[in-house]
This record gives structure tokens, sequence and C-alpha cells, in this order.
């Protein structure tokens, strides 16, 4: 648990991140003294999506 | 910006261009990107982990040998850089290279989709999760495992192949769990019409792990405790619970992965719904009224002291600093409660019809609350706005009662308040919907009929509280009722009704719903005891008319014998503590409840006696309802025997020939709790042949060994910890002594010496660097300290003093138990006031 979080983050802040990552390659390679995982991430400039409207019409909180 | 834990990055690149070092910020906590590209592109990192030092047990960690995985909440940026938000939904293709004699087994999310010889004595695996997910359901595991597999054919007739991977030699006690997969499997089908949609469900059971289960999408690890079973190691009650946990993480698949949660405020929206599910899975596969106590239980006994203390938060919170530490009971079991109440507000087909519509307009989605209610209001047409709070406001309903009935005009009045007292953070607060089953019962023990009600919304069997109070009155109800209120628990609330011993005893016999006979029994119970500890003894006659009752519900041809079981349970000092709730001395409430069952039921010993003997059965051990509630009836009379005679060979008996671990453990934990003569040779006679053989049922010999009411038990469990041979490292081992201790030892545990309090800050202290998750649920018994009497409350301090003393710099107790505002945004005049308590004014 890591309990040294310095600042609070409220409900009334959320806003979608300004981009989005739509698929994830990982690459782990284990092994006993170290694992290497090698990330390649697909990523785009979030839009305000008919899914991510949707979320603003119905949250009011 | 992408989050991280502790990461060391070696290389980054987007689009297969090596990034220059001006290009991108970062630290082991977070990666920038400077100017990142205006349009998709693909950031490649590479990083370094050694899962072999992570006790932490979050991210990946290596448990007994196994690389294995725990993500929610935010365990992913531990694994590499990424926007590791719930609401980051993306599907994950995974590739696992390892040594295949090291870890022939390689799972990840989704569907194997290739495998083979990597060179090297190594091998690969590929997976590929086609669902979009957030980062916190991802998982893999790798390691050298044995397996069981079976399969399911989906009500569209797919078959999906299933999997439970667990240490060698463990297989055979992995078939209870298999069984109780295809079960949820099949009534997710029936109840709400929910299929699977992989071709793989797989389950891992290792054995450190924080948690009781994660339902990583298509890929389920499990803490062993809640897989293997078999009927030599496991009771009735670990058999139930693997029952239940197995399928809580199988609807999670639906509800939680299929459909997320926006962002981590909205935890109740899975965790609540899923409860509720798994609630009624239960209910379907065994009682349902017992299955209905015992979440009652667990919430009065959890949730409600939490939403009176300085923990009090809403199910769904409007701020947090740390999300870990609202993983509380009041998001999951309060937040299935209020599932249960739109259920009943309702009816069983507007729910589902609701359910169906969250289904179909949200799959795919990370969605909130709001959107949660609103298909129910789309579906049924019903404003729910007013609804909407119980998930805003934090604090426990008090519903205050009053009747009258005229005679003469034939009119039965009924008086409801509601009120809900202030809590941190939150003063002010609304008059909530409150769903009221009901009944009016006739002096035979009928229902009683009425010709019109006004006062209130009232439907059938059900009264709706919407406003502050209502006066309800019922025209044409030919006799004085007795009424019976909040049928099967139909609202978390608190009710105060001024009721008379015997008309609690008449709905004892005569209520035709199970729980508030159940309920009528214990707040007889309650009510004698709490005034004994009072200074007002019980009468010889109430404990007739109580012994009566019970003895009826005892030769009861229509109830279960589970049922019955609990209906002889006699409250506990816990939670008579907390209906007294002020200036308690645990050790005076425990001599008085020995002393109270001992005067209930030494007049009732024999017939106690033959109904134990005729419970008793040669059958082969089956954990089915049938059996396990024979087997719970037989185990309460021999408690209550066992406290009511002073003599425990009965139980020394039924230890010796018990042929199944419920029965022995059951006469153990009579024999070890009470600290009977015979106590200390049979914890140590299940040591030697029980216990050293299986790590599982160490739990147990360590969970009796802490709950002895023996001024002696701190020493052992010392020297139990003091051993070298004792896996200090194990959340289980630890959880089953100490965690035992604090919340089931109530009376050794608050001793006036403080010898409890102190035992259990020094190991906080010890265990607090390898895994401070521990730390802080044991802590979490701290919590009882505002009800205890003066001098127990100054002893709680002076523990908890010393422990800052030993190095913390701010408050050990707050930082665990998370008062420190609970992950609130301020700190609280409840909060300040706890740690002004403990370690004076600032």
């Amino acid at each position: 648990m890591r309990t040294d979080t310095e600042h609070t983050i409220f409900l009334k802040d959320y806003a979608p991140s300004p981009y989005r990552i739509v698929a994830v390659d990982l690459d782990f390679d284990v092994s006993d003294k170290v694992t290497i995982t090698r990330a390649q991430l697909t990523i785009e400039p979030g839009d305000d999506t008919p899914r991510v409207r949707r979320w603003c019409l119905t949250e009011t909180g | 910006m992408l989050d991280g834990d502790g990461l060391s990055l070696s290389s980054i690149a987007i689009d297969g261009a090596p990034l220059i070092q001006s290009a991108f910020a970062n630290d082991a906590n977070s990666l920038t990107i400077i100017e990142p590209p205006q349009r998709r592109f693909v950031l490649e990192t590479e990083v370094h982990l050694t899962p072999e030092t992570n006790t932490k047990l979050m991210g990946l960690y290596r448990s007994n040998g196994v690389w294995c995985t725990q993500c929610e909440p935010e365990g992913f940026r531990r694994i590499t850089y990424y926007l590791d938000r719930p609401d980051c939904l993306a599907v994950f293709k995974v590739t696992i290279t390892a040594d295949e004699k090291v870890a022939p087994v390689l799972l990840s999310n989704g569907n194997l989709v290739n495998q083979g010889d990597a060179g090297d004595g190594r091998h690969f695996a590929v997976w590929e999760d086609p669902h979009p997910k957030p980062a916190y359901l991802f998982a893999m595991v790798a390691g050298d495992l044995g397996s069981i597999t079976d399969s399911f054919t989906t009500a569209s007739g797919r078959k999906v192949d299933l999997a439970i991977y667990c240490e060698h030699g463990k297989e055979s006690q992995c078939d209870w769990a298999m069984d109780s997969l295809k079960r949820s499997m099949a009534w997710d089908e029936k109840r709400f019409g929910r299929e699977y949609d992989l071709d793989i469900f797989n389950i891992v059971a290792v054995s450190d792990f924080n948690f009781g289960a994660m339902e990583n999408k298509g890929l389920n690890i499990f803490n062993d405790r809640l897989v293997f079973a078999q009927p030599e190691s496991a009771t009735d009650a670990n058999y139930a619970g693997i029952e239940r946990v197995i399928a809580h993480e199988y609807f999670h698949n639906w509800t939680g992965n299929r459909i997320t949660c926006r962002d981590w405020f909205q935890l109740c929206l899975k965790e609540g719904l899923t409860v509720y599910r798994d609630q009624e899975f239960s209910s379907d596969e065994r009682s349902r009224p017992v299955q209905r106590i015992h979440n009652v239980q667990g919430l009065r006994s959890a949730q409600f002291p939490e939403d009176s203390g300085p923990l009090a938060h809403a199910p769904r919170p409007d701020h947090y600093k740390e999300i870990n530490n609202f993983y509380t009971t009041t998001v999951y079991e309060k937040g299935a409660e209020i599932v249960r109440m739109l259920a009943t507000l309702l009816g069983e087909a507007g729910f589902r019809k609701g359910m169906d519509l969250y289904f179909e307009r949200h799959d795919g989605e990370a969605t909130t609350i709001e959107a949660f209610l609103q298909v129910f209001a789309d579906s049924s047409g019903m404003d729910l706005d007013q609804f909407k709070t119980w998930y805003l406001q934090a604090g426990t309903p008090q519903v205050s009662v009053r009747d009258s009935y005229d005679a003469k005009s034939q009119t039965y009045s009924l008086e409801l308040d509601q009120l809900t007292a202030s809590t941190p953070g939150q003063l002010e607060k609304s008059a909530l919907t409150i769903p009221i089953r009901f009944g009016l019962i006739g002096p035979n023990g009928s229902p009683l009929g009425w010709t019109s009600v006004s006062g209130a919304e009232v439907r059938d069997d059900l009264i709706v509280l919407s406003e502050d109070s209502a006066m309800l009155r019922f025209e044409g109800v030919a006799n004085r009722p007795v009424p019976s209120l909040f049928r099967e628990f139909s609202a978390p609330v608190q009710v105060h009704a001024d009721r008379s011993q015997e008309d609690m005893l008449f709905l004892a016999r005569h209520d035709s719903d199970p729980f508030n006979r159940w309920e009528a029994l214990q707040e007889v119970s309650s009510t004698l005891l709490i005034d004994a500890v009072g200074g007002k003894p019980w009468s010889a006659p109430a404990l007739d008319g109580l012994r009566s009752a019970m003895l009826e519900t005892l030769e009861s041809r229509e109830l279960d014998n589970a049922f019955k079981a609990l209906a002889l349970d006699i409250p506990d000092t816990s939670v008579l503590g907390q209906k007294i709730g002020k200036d308690i001395d645990p050790a005076n409430i425990s001599a008085t409840r020995k002393a109270f069952i001992a005067a209930l039921f030494a007049p009732a010993v024999e017939t106690l006696e033959t109904a134990y003997d005729g419970l008793s059965s040669s059958k082969p051990y089956a954990p089915d309802a049938e059996q396990a509630g024979r087997r719970a009836l037989r185990n309460q009379l021999l408690k209550l025997v066992v406290t009511a005679s002073k003599d425990d060979q009965l139980a020394v008996k039924q230890y010796d020939d018990a042929s199944n671990m419920t029965d022995r453990f059951a006469a153990l934990a009579i024999v070890g709790t009470q600290w009977t003569n015979d106590a200390s040779a049979m914890l140590a006679d299940f040591h030697t042949h029980y216990a050293i053989h299986d790590p599982l049922v160490l739990d147990k010999w360590l969970t009796v060994s802490a709950r002895a009411d023996d001024d002696d038990v701190i020493g052992r469990m010392e020297a139990i910890l003091a051993d070298p041979a004792f896996p200090k490292s194990n959340p289980n081992r630890l959880r089953s002594l100490v965690g035992s201790f604090v919340l089931a030892n109530p009376v050794q545990f608050t001793r006036v010496d403080g010898a409890g309090f102190r035992f259990v800050t020094r190991f906080v202290a010890d265990v607090d660097g390898r895994n401070p998750q521990v730390a802080a649920r044991v802590l979490t018994g701290f919590r009882i300290w505002p009800i205890l009497e003066p001098k127990r409350r100054e002893a709680a301090r002076a523990a908890l003093t010393s422990l800052a003393a030993i190095g913390q710099p701010q408050s050990q107790y707050c930082r665990h138990s998370g008062t420190d505002a609970c992950g609130l945004a301020e700190r609280t005049d409840e909060c300040q006031r706890l740690e002004d308590f403990f370690f004076g004014a600032k």
C-alpha cells in the first residue's frame, strides 16, 4: 500500500485522457535474476468519441 | 504522461526510432513524452524488474517460485510505464519467454495463439485477449504448476476449456473449486443471461497473495486458501467460502470486466453489484435465509462500525488520497445492499429488465454509478434521483418505529422516522428511499390483512419510506397486530422499536420470514445480556420464555438445520459491545455471556444432547447444503452443551471420532477458545497430526491458538512468531494468528494491562517493512477504541504511542488504518480527534 500520495484526487476533476492506448504488445523475458519487460503501446490522440460523450452526459456528479 | 512505480527505464523509442534524452523526461514514477505526435504512434519501452525482491506482492512478484501478478488498483505501473487508469481500455497481446524447466506453464489473459521453443532450454507462449480492458485486469503467470482440466458448454453451444493450476500434488484439492466454477457459469446464464466470452478460463492458486482473489480477464489468480479443499483439511465453511469467491470472481467477467469502472471512485459499481450477485448465487445454491443472516452479520459487525466512526465514507466517495484505503466494507457490502434495495423496489422482473439494458447499453465501456442507475430509471420509468443518495451519503440510517392499535375503529397506526447522523466531512444528511418489507401478524400467528392504507407508498408487502417521517394508517385491521418489519433485512439500517419480549418471542415462533424469526431471538438475548452487563440481572421467567422459544425452533419440522444453528446462537462479545456502544469492558461482557448461556441452557442439556446424538450420521462426507446444515446444527449444540455443562468431554470425544475437518475443527475451536482443561493437549495433537502437514490446516491451528480466552495466549503467540520455522512472509499465516487475535479475541486483545495492544503494535513494527498491507489490516482492530472503557482506551493509546516512537514520522495508526482522513482530502474533526487522543493535541 502506497501511503505517500501527496495530492488529493477529486471526482469532479475527472477528464478523459488526452491520449488513449488502443493496443498493447507486451514481451516478458523471465529469468531468475531479472525480468525484462518490453512494451509496445499503440497510442493515439483522444477525441470526443461517442463513448466519452455518453460518459459526460450521464455524469452528473 | 505515463504512470510508473519504482521503474527503471532501459530504452525508449517511437515508431522504431530511439528518443534522444531531451525528447522525454522520466523517473521511477512517471514517463513524459515532451512533444508526443498528434497522430497514432507506437511507443516502445524496456524496463528491468526484480520480482524476487517484490515483497509488497503488487505488480510482478514471485510466490513460492511462481512468477505472478496483481495489478488492481495500480499495480500495472510497477510492470511498465502506462496510462494506469481504468478508463484506458486496450487489447493486449502478451509474449512470455522463460526457462522450460523452471516455468513450463506460461499464462496470460485471453486465448493462447502460439507457443514453441525459444532455444537454449527456453520456450515461449503468446496470448491475445480480444476484449479491450483496463490494465488492472492484466495478469501473467509463469511457473512449474500442476493442473486439473474440464470444460463447460455455454447455452449457445460453445465449448470453453477450463483449468485450475496449482502447486504440484495439490491437484486433487481443486475439484470443488472446478465444480463451483461450472455451477457459477451455468447460474449466470440462467439468472442474468450472461455467457462466458473466451475459449479458455484459467484459475491459478498461489500461496502468497494479499487478497482473496483477483478477476483478471480469463486468468483469475486466487489465494490458495480459496481454492484447495478436501474433507480431511477443509471445513464446510471453507467449502462455502470457495464456492462464493470462485463465483464472485467469475461474475466479474460481466460486472467489472466487460463493463468496468470509469475511475476508481466508481469502485462500488463493480464490487457492490458483484457481491450482490455472489450473494444471490449462494442463496440459490444453499439456504436463502441462512445466507441472508450471514450477510447481515458481516454487515453489522464490520460495515456499521465503519459507517459510524471516523472512517465513514460514501459508497461512491467524491475524493481520495489513496485508493487502496477504499477497498472497504462500505464499498463492497453496503454497495451490495444498495443493489439489493434496487432489486426490492423494482421487483425481480423489473431488476432483470434493467440489468439486461445495462449489459446492452454499456458493454465494452468504462462507466459510472449514474449510468448504472439511469438504465433502471429508463427501463422502469421510476425516478431514482433520491435513491442515488445511498451512493453519495455516508452513515447508517436510524429508523425509529412506534405503533398503536385502535380496536374500536380497527385502525393500526405505524409511525416511522429516519435519521442519519453526521459523518466526518458530511454534516448535512438527506432523507433516503428506504424499502421496508413487512407483514402484520394476528394473535393466532396468521397474517392480518387491511382494507386501506395511507401515509406512505405501500405496495403489497412493501412500504417505501422516502420522507424524514411517515404516519401510516392501516384501516380494517381486525385485531391488534404484531408488526414484522424489515423482513429479509430489506434495508441496511438500524431499527429502534420499543417492543416487548412477549412480542419478540411471538415473532420468533410465528413470523413467516425466517430472518425476522432469527432477529427476534437475537434481540431477546441481547436485551437480557445488555441489561445484565449494566447491572440488571435476568429473571427466571425471561430465561424460561427464551429457552422455550429456542427449543421450539430446534424441534420445528419446517425450518432447516442450518437456520436452526443460527437461531440457537447467542450474540458474541463483539456484537454485544457494539450494541452497548460506549465504555465497554469486553472481559465483563464475555463473563456475563458465559453465565447467561449456562443459566439459559443448563436445564436443557439433556434435550440438547439428545438432539446432538440424533444428528450424527455415517454417510460419507459431502459439502452439500443438507449435510453442512446438519453438521452446523450439531456443532452448535455441542458448543451449548460444553458451555452450559462446563464439561468438555463431549467435545473431546467428537474430536477423537471425527471423520472430517468440519467436526474435528468445531470441537477444537470450542475447547481451544474456551480454554478448557483439555485445550492444551488437543491443540498439541492437532498440530502434530494435522497442521504440520498442510499450511491451510496450520492456519486453523493458528486461529484457535490466537482465540484462546486465556491469560497466557500472548506468550504462546510470541513463541509461535519467534519460531524460526514460522513463515513470517506469508500473509495467510500472519492473518490467521494475529488477525484472529485482534478480531476474534476481544477479551485478551483489550486487556486492561495493555499486553494485547502492545503485542499487536510490536508485530506491526516488525511486519510493516515486509508487508504493509498485513500491518494495515491488523491495525484496523484498534478501531474498537472509541467504545472501550477509559482504562482500556488509555492502554490502547500507550501501545500506539510506543509504535509511533520507534521511528514512524507520523501516526502509524492513522497512516495504516486509513484514519489519516481515510485518504479523504481534509483532516476532519473526527480524524483530528482520533489522532489527538492517541498522540496528544499538537
